[in-house]
């Protein structure tokens, strides 16, 4: 037998409700963890340089999928190209302080090549800081929930600062500045034997169909003569999938 | 029916309450977090690197400060005190001496064997919502010696990253004081087991 009750707190209220609230729970804020740098990521196609005993592996990253595994977001949308770089230290005794290179640097050391930018035909090499900066995304969320601007009735039930419009980076956009920044390629000295691998990173411009062909330039000192080695990488971006030739 | 009813009404107000209850965990709530010294007793066994040193603490690095912002939520972390009372303990733990500057010349013009650089890369705080959610910091900090002549001897990026899996009064707090902890421990342990820095006390002697 139904009773008004019935009618005001049972199924028809509550049971859209319950459904209602598990979806919210489900979807208010989750984020995923991306996948720390595995070995995988040196044992595949990528191209190798050694001079002066330091290997230099590079390898960008141009499958999305890929991407979206050790960032948790498509960076090729955002106009990111996260190269993958490892570099180990094979002399006995030398040390190595190893760094992106910028693009006047490769002029200064390269001589005749009048093309030498870290990055050609549009693509720039930016620090993980400025990677960071360019994903954020601010969120205009409530409580989790993305409901547009405010109707009047908001003002009496929300606290006024809840009204910023900035109302700081969305979890999706905090998890990927945190991923750029963490699984970046650290300045370290390189004691011999040692490896060290990260992502740098390249600014792609919005119509990748202006890109031929980038190029990859990285730094290495000699710490106890402070002379400079160059590693060039040339590269091809495919136009149609955004896809990197390696 | 009713049964049915009241099984519905039951399990719609718990969805409600454990709703809130999540939001709240995603982090509505701001706060301010002063982060402790770290004692660096852990060093105190260790032989003295035989160096006489200046260290580099800048205003930047002393007053520097994280704030995370979350759906209007401001957290503030005070990191600066704790990140410049660290590095002098740890340096006067691990160097025969250590005098302290506040700009990179002043190391370089004073008799010393060699200057050292902190600097704060990153910082970041952020929640992944769960049951229970996991409260995540990290931060990036770098550490450059340099000899007299502005050469690098040493540098060192130390990351750490940790998760508490645990939702308290205090999980921010305590979450990104074990991430600076961590930090301290790294880079000492750097710095104790560096063999750039054994071999530029072996050219010194």
């Amino acid at each position: 037998m139904r009773t008004e009750n019935d009618h005001v707190w049972g199924g028809p209220f509550f049971k859209p409700l319950s459904i209602l609230m598990s979806l919210v729970l489900l979807v208010a804020c989750t984020t995923t963890k991306p996948a720390v740098i595995d070995s995988e990521l040196a044992y595949q196609s990528g191209s190798e340089q050694q001079k002066e005993g330091l290997r230099i592996y590079i390898r960008p990253l141009g499958n999305k999928k890929e991407i979206k595994k050790y960032f948790g977001a498509d960076l090729l949308a955002k106009n990111i190209l996260p190269i993958f770089v490892l570099i180990e230290n094979k002399s006995e005794s030398t040390f190595f302080l190893f760094e992106p290179a910028g693009a006047d640097k490769w002029v200064e050391n390269e001589a005749g090549a009048t093309t030498g930018k870290s990055g050609t035909e549009g693509s720039t090499y930016i620090s993980a800081e400025d990677a960071k900066k360019s994903v954020y995304e601010k969120s205009g969320k409530v409580f989790g929930l993305d409901l547009g601007p405010p109707p009047a009735f908001w003002l009496v039930a929300i606290p006024f600062d809840m009204l910023d419009a900035d109302a700081g980076p969305t979890d999706a956009s905090k998890s990927l500045q945190q991923a750029l920044i963490t699984q970046a390629l650290r300045k370290q000295t390189l004691t011999p034997g040692k490896t060290e691998k990260g992502f740098i990173y390249y600014q792609i411009p919005e119509d990748v169909s202006s890109i031929n062909t980038f190029g990859i330039n990285l730094k290495a000192t000699n710490i106890e003569t402070q002379d400079e080695i160059y590693f060039r990488f040339t590269k091809t971006m495919d136009q149609e999938g955004q896809n990197v030739k390696n | 029916m009713l049964k049915t009813n009241i099984r519905w009404m039951l399990l719609g107000t718990g969805l409600i309450v454990l709703v809130l209850l999540v939001v709240a965990a995603c982090g509505r709530f701001g706060g301010l977090y002063h982060i402790e010294p770290k004692a660096m007793d852990e060093f105190a066994g260790s032989s003295k690197i035989p160096l006489d040193v200046a260290l580099v603490l800048d205003s930047q690095l002393c007053n520097y400060i994280y704030v995370s912002k979350r759906q209007h939520a401001k957290r503030v972390f005070e990191l600066g005190e704790t990140l410049c009372t660290n590095m002098k303990d740890m340096c006067t733990s691990l160097f025969r001496t250590v005098t302290v500057v506040s700009k990179k010349d002043e190391g370089l013009t004073g008799n010393v064997d060699a200057v050292i650089i902190p600097k704060v890369i990153d910082t970041s705080a952020l929640v992944r919502p769960g049951a229970p959610p996991d409260f995540e910091a990290t931060m990036i900090y770098e550490c450059t010696m340099i000899d007299p002549n502005d050469h690098p001897i040493f540098v060192r990026t130390v990351k750490e990253n940790k998760v508490l899996e645990t939702y308290s009064k205090n999980s921010w707090g305590t979450v990104m004081q074990t991430t600076v902890d961590a930090v301290f421990s790294s880079l000492g342990n750097e710095v104790v087991g560096s063999p750039e820095i054994r071999k530029y006390v072996n050219k010194m002697n």
